[in-house]
């Protein structure tokens, strides 16, 4: 319940309990219980009522791209007639963004530009859950790298308490390298950049929704209140896809810092064994 | 938990951390989960001073053990000298262990830094607006604060790591002579090990004294 906050991780990242604050579950007609806790089957129910309600609410006012799996065949059937699932947007240039400073652990690269940003709600959602197999996936490569460096770091400790060892052993030698090589190989840096472009089309989005709804605000036409009620309804995927979008870059982010932070453990135990011409002390 | 459930655990939070946000007019707040991390550096760094208090107690005690050395007989002088280098090793590799870099304690720190510049990244790609630049600012401070003790934790490291080095050296030559080839000799050595044992408990006590101030989107909101 680490780490990744998908997966068991404990051995990667640290632990992040998230409760439901009440006002969001009454908001949602869910128990105030620790989400995860909650138990599959009456959770999903609800869950889908609240998803077939929202698919009709977002139907009422003319939004487009909002097919749902949680939604009725013959909703989902309408909503792909008027509203085909196809990217017809690019990745918007950035706003005002700063060049990366270059720090001590991760850089950014540039932000794409011409990036084909996900046609729809829908698109986006199975996007971000590609996304976060991907996190996933990578999460457990770095696990394992961790875990591997875990029990080198422990010998070469042993060795430097050895006072008969004065050489690296030759196969500590040939584990270290081989972890060296392999730690040098994930482009993570790309996944990521990948990673961040889709998060900007959907912060994108989140941002004109929340736009059209401050533009029907102070409205009294009936019209307009239940515009705004349903965009606020629209808002809330967005944002649920912004959340989880930003968690797993964030998390890419960090195994990323934890591969480049092995990397540097691992050179600076070669380089304890180098000095003195193979010489450990 | 399934996939499924992930999925629908992550959209009622998110649904809910949303709510917030349109609460707040901001972006979606990430506000529970942002409490959990700054609990858990707290929890951590609070630990990390008690390691520290740990430490500085062997410390001491070591130097009361090496004023009292100059008293002993030869084979007693060799025990005492064992027992100190046991007790200060000791404390050294639960140091070390406490700031490696698959400790909880750099995870959760590293955690820390990874959303902080996503969420940083992010507002920097908002319209421009005051708030904006409040939140930028905070963000940009909370960064630097965590890289700061990021560049402290990596340097005690290594300087325990040496340490460790010595260590071994200094209980090589003891069993070498069998037993404390002059005191006074081992004395100096051992005070220059205590010395930096005793500096890095002095950085551990910094950072915890200074816990890293994570802000979300809620809190920079709230704010």
């Amino acid at each position: 319940m680490l780490g990744f906050k998908y997966q068991n991780t404990a051995a990667v990242r640290p632990a992040r309990w998230v409760c439901v604050p009440a006002v969001g579950a009454l908001m949602l007609g869910l128990a105030a219980v620790p989400a995860r806790a909650q138990s599959g089957n009456g959770f999903e129910a609800e869950f889908a009522k609240i998803e077939a309600a929202l698919v009709v609410l977002e139907r009422s006012v003319g939004v487009s791209g909002m097919t749902d799996e949680g939604a009725s065949p013959s909703q989902v059937a309408v909503v792909e007639e008027t509203a085909p699932e196809v990217a017809t947007t690019t990745t918007p240039p950035p706003m005002e963004m700063a060049e990366p400073e270059p720090r001590d652990g991760f850089t950014f690269l540039p932000l794409l530009i011409d990036q084909a940003c996900p046609g729809g709600l829908n698109d986006a959602r199975s996007k971000v859950d590609e996304l976060i197999l991907q996190t996933a996936r990578v999460e457990g490569v770095v696990a394992q790298f961790g875990e591997r460096f875990e029990a080198l770091d422990n010998r070469n400790l042993e060795y430097i308490k050895d006072d008969k060892l004065n050489v690296c052993p030759t196969r500590f030698m040939g584990d270290l390298g081989k972890l060296a090589s392999e730690l040098a190989e994930p482009k993570l840096g790309l996944k990521i950049q990948e990673a961040e472009a889709l998060l900007v089309c959907i912060q994108t989005e989140w941002l004109d929704v929340n736009t059209r709804i401050s533009d029907l605000e102070g409205s009294s036409d009936p019209k307009d209140i239940a515009a705004r009620e349903a965009l606020g309804n629209v808002l809330i995927r967005w944002a649920a896809a912004d959340t989880e979008a930003s968690r797993a870059v964030s998390s890419l982010v960090f195994y990323e810092g934890r591969r480049q932070r092995l990397a540097m453990a691992v050179d600076r135990i070669q380089s304890r064994c180098a000095i003195l011409g193979g010489s450990y002390k | 938990m399934t996939f499924k459930q992930t999925r629908n655990y992550g959209l009622a939070v998110l649904a809910v951390t949303a709510m917030l946000g349109l609460g707040l007019g901001l972006a979606p707040a990430l506000g529970q989960e942002g409490l959990a991390r700054q609990d858990q550096l707290k929890e951590l760094t609070a630990d990390l001073s008690g390691i520290s208090s740990r430490v500085q107690t062997a410390v001491d005690q070591t130097m009361v053990s090496m004023q009292n050395l100059q008293g002993y007989s030869g084979d007693e002088q060799t025990a005492a000298a064992f027992a100190m280098l046991d007790s200060i090793e000791a404390e050294t590799r639960e140091v070390i262990d406490k700031i490696k870099v698959t400790s909880p304690f750099m995870s959760a720190l590293d955690d820390a830094r990874a959303t902080v510049l996503v969420l940083l990244r992010k507002n920097q790609r908002d319209p421009y607006s005051t708030a904006r630049d409040q939140r930028i600012a905070a963000l940009t401070a909370s960064l630097a604060s965590i890289d700061e003790q990021s560049k402290q934790i990596l340097a005690a490291e290594g300087t325990l790591t040496s340490l460790l080095a010595n260590h071994a050296q200094m209980r090589a030559e003891l069993i070498r002579n069998g037993e404390v080839r002059a005191v006074q000799a081992f004395v100096d050595d051992l005070s220059s090990l205590t010395d930096g044992l005793e500096q890095m408990a002095n950085v551990l006590s910094e950072i915890s004294d200074n816990v890293v101030v994570v802000p979300t989107e809620a809190s920079l909101a709230s704010e």
